[in-house]
């Protein structure tokens, strides 16, 4: 069995329920039926064009995916309850797929809606229950399809959903948006993407959803927003020891650059990250999932090992800035596909790190820099204009003619701390 | 050995399949097993279950599940994820711990390899010394997708034993014999993992080895790992057999076991009258052009080294063919016995009409020879192929037998067949057949019920399968069908679908179908962008009322092609069918609707002086009224752009300004009206859906 892709699951969908359902909200949840549960659920789901959505407060505040409402910004929508609305983007997160919508209902009206309920509250084993629009099969008859399935895994990082909750609920093509509930009624998940096989775009029993953990984190800024988009975060001014990929190797931070967020947050190097958020980090991939949840300007405590000592910290996490180096290259010429530095502009970057004009780059950021044509050799032109941040810190290896000028050359490390 | 439990012979009752009803259990038969006791399962299982990766001394890299079987470090695996020649064996437990671990034997027959890590007391799943019930509680896990990196541990799920039969040779697996088949995920990744049973205990490996006719996860059973996987039973490994007492003993388990016991009784009693259907074509399914995505992977090199929007790239031209698709899911049935119901003593047999619905081949323009297709080659290229493309032919029935479960084959004849429900009726010249009077009983779907779906197994000595899920939708495509999260394959296709409490809701449809949903009302291109596929979890279920009222014309030889009633042509503009609008999206050609002088854009505002809001409200009124009524639409027509309205003049070429100007005189006043639709009545007189 080859797995071969992954696929949104790109018609929409949406439950909605009555009041709210009243399940949600008793302090000790009376065990309903599934039946029951499933009538409840009903009227706060949205059908909203090839997808999925759901309606999380009276107002009509509703969520859905990014994918499902694309670069559309109006919609009309029909909910549940068989009711019609028109309905506005509030804010969208095109990398966490997410997006908040505020349906146009009239004053004195409410909607139905369910209760964005707790995640980190999920475990192993419990029951799901997912609505959505699978294949578009209910949007004429205006009856939303029910799946049920149990959580299957927790804090998963599935290509841009990180911290996502893994279901064995089928999901399809069409409940992208819907929400994954739990028997108390309560949302504690978008459904997104989920994995294919064969060549098939339909369930085989992994589904990822968007944590309520995450929706919450994003709701105000998505809200806020303005019908544009909130953008990620990251904790800017970290360089990291490299660790194996596939590993559960720890993340060590091998160097802070000066005056940035890590610095000011009092991250030093040689700490080990310990705990983000109360969750621990056990290696870089969990940490970048866990990254994944903020949106920009996000606070978040950390936790970091220095020696033999604990010590917490708090970041402020940044959204990734293009960063102006301040040097030049000269252009490749025949053969010849070592970048050269042609130029350097005071007071830059580039010239803090002590990066010279006549400097031939041999290394960047720990890689070996080796170019097999001059497409190649562009591309690397083009990462440095285009992909590195301000407070990335990137180790350079150049080779450089020395200063007494007898022709030797020798290879002299730097330290470029991108601003 | 006989390994499978023999379902108790059950000829009591042919009208109804009333069993004994677990009380409390609303859900799915997975369902049962109250929250806390799938948690602690899941906790059981998962601290057992490792993320296996080997490397050969060639350099090929292989990964996988694995399932901890000693508190010393033996660790079950497939031979998939641990090859015979594994140089380097990588072993990730629970909680982010890597170690490194050593082969200890395999069997290349079973595709089975045992591994140790150093260790002592570690979690590990006691093994299953009997084979579980079909229907019984089942649980998978998997490092999928490399979960345990981030989780900390595998991915898990729920589902129940579906099936227990033989699998035969294939491509990717070594394994051939007797397998245990679960409707718990497995996926890329789970190869070698641990199936469980309710108790927690290890009932198999899964293996890469599945049924054609299924397309679902199967493992190769403890009981027959323990028997000839010597390396397993000796002494220096030290295997546990019992279950963990807190899951041995939890009320809740034993709840599942009565409710599998239960389901288990309504498959026996089914299993009498459950046949296998044997279809043979002008062109048989395995020399039919295909293109599956294996193949295709084969043909562009260096896959694994392509960067992302490269894949998606050849992703996408390979997935969104539409080609591509009927290639490889239409004409891809594959070979062996589809599932039918025995419903009289002297021979009607009821199945889906997907088992003996009419193909199409494409053949090569020019030969008349089936076409060979380059699967590199882009849908527009193949479309407009130079050397005469191709044209399609309709791959015919040429046999149809029907296999009686002592084995008797007869010959069949396709009776009828009714489109709106899915179903099509056969007939075989036998009698006294154990039938199963569908007129006797019968229970409407309820939203959320548990169902299960009773099809033919594939081979070995389980008479049958059986997938269980939930109701999703109770009525769809106008109340023929209801529509469940069971999965619904090639197997079993055409199989009762019953509830919990014995009852037989209808027939299994397809398990893909380009189905009619709303009769003529919606094409199935526009509501149907996708092809549901096997195993989606997505199905249709002809329901049994709707048979019950068809059966005895359908014995008849009549069919049905559209659903009766009145028809008036017309189907919904998918794009606003989201708001207070019904807006027509296209007319049937020489439909009552086009008769009338309907147009594609038209807004239908009133049927018959009420009111419409809504597709549904229209599709309503339709049904409730009666072929040859005469019905007055008021219809608002966009016009192409404003309708200028001088003097009771409709202005709407530049002749009819100029004749209006040359009517004016000096000093000449008039109103005019501007408007940009047009609201007129239509009369339509409904015919019946023919």
């Amino acid at each position: 069995m080859h797995c071969v892709g992954r696929c949104f699951v790109a018609v929409v969908l949406g439950v909605a329920v009555s009041g709210m359902v009243s399940a949600a909200t008793a302090a000790e949840p009376a065990p309903i039926s599934l039946t029951e549960l499933c009538i409840q659920v009903r009227p706060a789901f949205v059908f909203i064009g090839g997808g999925s959505g759901v309606l999380i407060r009276p107002d009509g505040l509703m969520l859905t995916n990014d994918h499902v409402i694309g670069r559309k910004r109006s919609f009309t929508v029909r909910i549940g309850d068989g009711r019609s609305f028109k309905a506005k983007v509030l804010g969208t997160d095109p990398v966490g797929d997410l997006a908040a919508l505020k349906l146009d209902v009239p004053e004195g009206q409410t909607v139905p809606f369910l209760e964005l309920g707790d995640s980190d509250a999920l475990r192993v084993g419990d029951e799901a229950l997912a609505v959505g629009n699978p294949f578009a099969l209910g949007v004429l008859d205006q009856a939303p399809t029910f799946t049920v399935g149990i959580i299957s895994a927790l804090n998963h990082t599935q290509g841009t959903y990180t911290e996502c909750i893994v279901t064995d609920a089928e999901v399809n093509p069409g409940n992208s948006g819907g929400p994954l509930i739990t028997m108390a009624g309560q949302v504690v998940g978008i459904n997104g993407q989920i994995s294919t096989r064969f060549g098939l775009r339909s369930n085989t029993g992994l589904g990822f959803a968007i944590s309520s953990r995450q929706v919450k984190l994003w709701l105000p800024r998505l809200e806020t927003a303005e019908g544009g988009e909130v953008k990620h975060a990251r904790i800017a001014g970290l360089e990291f020891l490299k660790a194996e990929p596939e590993s559960g190797q720890s993340v060590v931070i091998k160097d802070v650059a000066d005056g940035s967020p890590a610095a000011t947050a009092g991250f030093t190097a040689g700490d080990t990250i310990l705990e983000l958020d109360a969750a621990p980090v056990a290696n870089a991939r969990r940490l970048a999932g866990l990254l994944g949840i903020y949106p920009d300007g996000h606070r978040v405590p950390v936790t970091v090992q220095r020696g033999a000592e604990k010590v917490s910290l708090e970041v402020t996490l940044t959204a990734p800035e293009r960063a102006k180096l301040g040097f030049s290259l000269a252009r490749a010429r025949g053969e010849d596909l070592v970048p050269k530095v042609e130029s350097v502009e005071d007071g830059s970057a580039a010239a803090a790190a002590g990066l010279k004009s006549g400097d031939e780059i041999l290394e960047w950021a720990g890689q070996r820099l080796e170019f097999s044509s001059r497409d190649d050799r562009r591309g690397f032109d083009r990462r440095l204009r285009t992909s590195v941040n301000v407070g990335d810190i990137i180790p350079v290896k150049v080779k450089r003619a020395a200063a007494d000028g007898d022709g030797e050359k020798t290879e002299v490390d730097l330290r470029l701390v991108a601003k | 050995m006989k390994i499978w439990a023999t379902a108790s012979d059950s000829r009591t009752s042919r009208t109804r399949l009333l069993v004994a009803c677990v009380a409390g259990s609303l859900t799915g038969l997975a369902s049962a097993a109250q929250p806390a006791a799938t948690r602690a399962v899941a906790d059981h299982v998962l601290a057992a279950t490792v993320g296996i990766s080997a490397t050969t001394s060639d350099g090929a890299t292989f990964s996988g599940t694995g399932s901890v079987v000693t508190p010393t470090g033996h660790i079950l695996t497939s031979t998939s994820a641990v090859p015979a020649d594994a140089a380097e064996i990588k072993v990730m437990f629970p909680g982010f711990v890597d170690r490194e671990a050593t082969l200890v034997a395999t069997d290349p027959v079973l595709a089975v390899s045992l591994i140790k890590v150093d260790a002592k007391d570690l979690a590990c799943l006691p093994v299953a010394k009997d084979m579980p019930r079909i229907g019984s509680l089942a649980y998978t896990a998997s490092d999928v997708d490399r979960v345990l990196l981030t989780n900390g541990r595998a991915s898990f799920s729920r589902g129940i034993i579906s099936g227990g039969y033989d699998v035969v040779k294939q491509g990717e697996s070594a394994y051939t014999g007797p397998v245990l088949e679960t409707t718990a995920a497995v996926n890329p990744g789970s190869d070698g993992g641990p199936l469980v049973d309710a108790t927690g205990r290890l009932c198999g490996v899964i293996s890469l080895g599945v049924s054609p006719l299924r397309w679902q996860g199967v493992a190769v059973p403890s009981t027959v790992l323990l028997e000839k996987f010597s390396k397993l039973t000796s002494s220096d490994v030290p295997l546990s057999f019992d279950a963990p007492e807190n899951l041995a003993d939890d009320p809740a388990t034993r709840a599942a076991a009565e409710k599998a016991d239960a389901l288990g009784r309504v498959a026996a009693f089914m299993a009498p009258h459950i046949v296998g259907i044997e279809v043979t074509r002008q062109h048989p399914p395995e020399a039919l052009p295909r293109i599956s995505w294996d193949e295709f992977l084969a043909t562009i090199k260096n896959w694994g080294k392509l960067a992302k929007p490269e894949k998606l790239k050849r992703f996408a031209a390979f997935a969104n063919s539409s080609r591509a698709f009927e290639v490889n899911q239409l004409l891809r049935r594959p070979p062996g016995a589809v599932t039918g119901l025995v419903v009289s003593p002297d021979g009607f047999v009821l199945t889906s009409l997907f088992n003996v619905g009419d193909d199409t081949a494409f053949v090569a323009k020019a030969t008349g020879k089936l076409r060979e297709f380059d699967p590199t080659s882009p849908i527009e290229k193949l479309l407009a192929d130079p050397t005469g493309g191709y044209v399609r032919q309709p791959n015919t029935i040429t046999s149809v037998s029907v296999i009686l479960p002592n084995g008797d084959r007869h010959e069949a004849k396709v009776v009828a067949k009714h489109e709106p429900l899915g179903v099509a009726l056969l007939k075989i010249e036998a009698t006294d057949l154990a039938a199963f009077d569908v007129l006797g009983g019968g229970s409407s779907p309820m939203l959320g019920d548990a169902v299960a779906v009773v099809g033919r197994a594939p081979s070995g000595p389980q008479p049958t399968t059986f997938n269980d899920g939930i109701v999703s939708s109770p009525s769809r495509n106008r109340g023929y069908q209801f529509q469940t999260d069971a999965l619904l394959n090639y197997g079993n296709s055409g199989g009762p679908v019953v509830d919990a409490a014995g009852n037989f809701l209808g027939i299994a449809t397809a398990p893909i179908e380009p189905d009619t949903i709303l009769g003529r009302l919606v094409p199935p291109q526009q509501l149907m962008r996708w092809t549901r596929a096997p195993n989606s979890g997505v199905g249709m279920v002809a329901r049994a009322d709707r048979i019950k009222a068809v059966l005895e014309a359908m014995q008849e030889g009549r069919s049905f092609n559209r659903i009766p009633g009145p028809f008036l042509g017309v189907v919904a503009d998918m794009d606003r069918a989201f708001g207070e609008d019904v807006v027509i999206g296209g007319v049937a050609p020489g439909s009552p609707g086009d008769k009338a002088g309907l147009k594609k854009g038209d807004r239908i505002l009133e049927f018959g002086g009420v009111d419409l809001k809504t597709w549904r409200d229209l599709t309503d009124r339709i049904a409730a009224s009666t072929a040859g009524d005469a019905v007055t639409l008021l219809v608002q027509r966009p016009s192409k752009g404003p309708r200028l309205v001088v003097a009771g003049r409709d202005l709407e070429t530049l002749e009819d300004l100029q004749r209006l100007k040359k009517s004016l005189r000096p000093g000449d006043t008039f109103e005019g009206v501007l408007s940009i639709e047009d609201t007129r009545e239509i009369e339509v007189v409904l015919e019946e859906n023919k």
